[in-house]
């Protein structure tokens, strides 16, 4: 049976969890990076506002939803903006196809289609890649 | 397993055309999928209910909103437990965390407290984002304490891995409002860091 060890040092912010048959040390830098948005600052081209859900391909870039600005932007590693991927760039709030009202989360098929959930419009959007406009798929 | 609220929908809505009306989304937020049946589950924050797409089921909640324990309460964060075939909740009205076995009629408390708000290690205020690790422990974005909660499995304390409890910044210690969480593959872990702007990213040692 594999017993477990939990220690927690808080001088050194540090938690070791020990297995019998491994160890597995969980113990993050409290500082931070930061990795997409300027942080504050900026226009509505490089700016993130509101960001919510976010999730990767498989090229490490990051796929970001920006519940205040109506819109999924996609950030490469490094990059200093983000390029859209759907909704508008300006950030206009829509009941139509080409666009959201507080859109939350995002889930991202391997072929860079995505469902995207949109609170105020009650409905889960399905935006294929590269595409323009969005089909809703449930709700209203 | 599908309570009895599960309903079945032609080809044609199941591929989006024409009329989507057949499920209801009050508020849809988070959306995960169940890597062994493919199908989507998604929160409704307005509804109080946790709801499966394509299939319609509702899967947690569905009692009206609330803190009992067959309810949810604002429920914005999920995750899934494919392990123990688990929706992982985190209830932003309730400022609760609770766990919903599939097919079960009620949750099981995971961190804070029903109805509760609070700042220490068994309560939290406005918990939103919630993800888990592969060991099943359990981290969740407690918002209004400008913290991430790290929760072990089986454990009901929470101890904090990034932030400070109550305290707002914009330094890189510090949050205005975390929103979401996620880990990578090497468990380094990342925040939507919501006024201020930014995703954060905190390395593993």
């Amino acid at each position: 049976m594999r017993r477990t060890f939990i220690q927690l040092n808080t001088y050194f912010s540090s938690i070791l969890v020990f297995f019998s048959d491994r160890v597995a040390f969980l113990r993050w830098n409290p500082s931070g990076i930061t990795i997409a948005g300027l942080g504050s600052g900026g226009n509505y081209s490089n700016h993130l506002y509101g960001p919510y859900g976010f999730t990767w391909d498989s090229n490490d870039t990051l796929y970001i939803v920006e519940i205040d600005f109506n819109r999924v932007t996609k950030w490469t590693p490094g990059a200093p903006r983000g390029t859209l991927v759907a909704g508008q760039a300006n950030g206009m709030i829509t009941n139509a196809s080409n666009g959201f009202q507080y859109p939350v989360d995002i889930f991202l098929e391997s072929n860079g289609d995505m469902y995207i959930t949109n609170r105020m419009n009650s409905r889960l959007q399905f935006w294929a890649n590269g595409a323009s406009v969005g089909t809703t798929v449930a709700g209203s | 397993m599908l309570n009895k609220s599960a309903r079945s929908y032609s080809i044609a809505q199941f591929l989006g055309a024409g009329s989507t009306g057949g499920i209801a989304l009050g508020g849809p937020s988070a959306i995960v999928r169940d890597p062994s049946t493919g199908e989507f589950y998604i929160s409704t924050s307005n509804q109080g209910q946790i709801i499966s797409y394509p299939s319609g089921a509702i899967v947690a909640g569905g009692n009206t909103s609330g803190n009992t324990i067959t309810q949810l309460k604002s429920p914005i964060g999920l995750t899934y437990d494919d392990y123990k075939k688990a929706l992982i909740i985190s209830n932003y009205g309730g400022h609760s965390l609770v766990q919903w076995l599939l097919g079960a009629k009620h949750w099981t408390p995971i961190n804070g407290l029903a109805g509760i708000t609070g700042a220490s290690s068994s309560l939290l205020d406005g918990p939103i984002g919630i993800t888990i690790d592969p060991m099943g422990n359990i981290y969740c974005a407690d918002s209004n304490n400008h913290r991430v909660q790290l929760i072990l499995n089986g454990q009901s304390e929470a101890i904090t891995i990034a932030g400070v409890t109550g305290m707002t910044g914009s330094n890189s210690t510090l949050f205005n409002l975390p929103y979401w969480v996620k880990l990578d593959n090497q468990l380094n872990l990342y925040v939507a860091d919501k006024l201020n702007y930014r995703i954060q990213k905190f390395l593993r040692y």
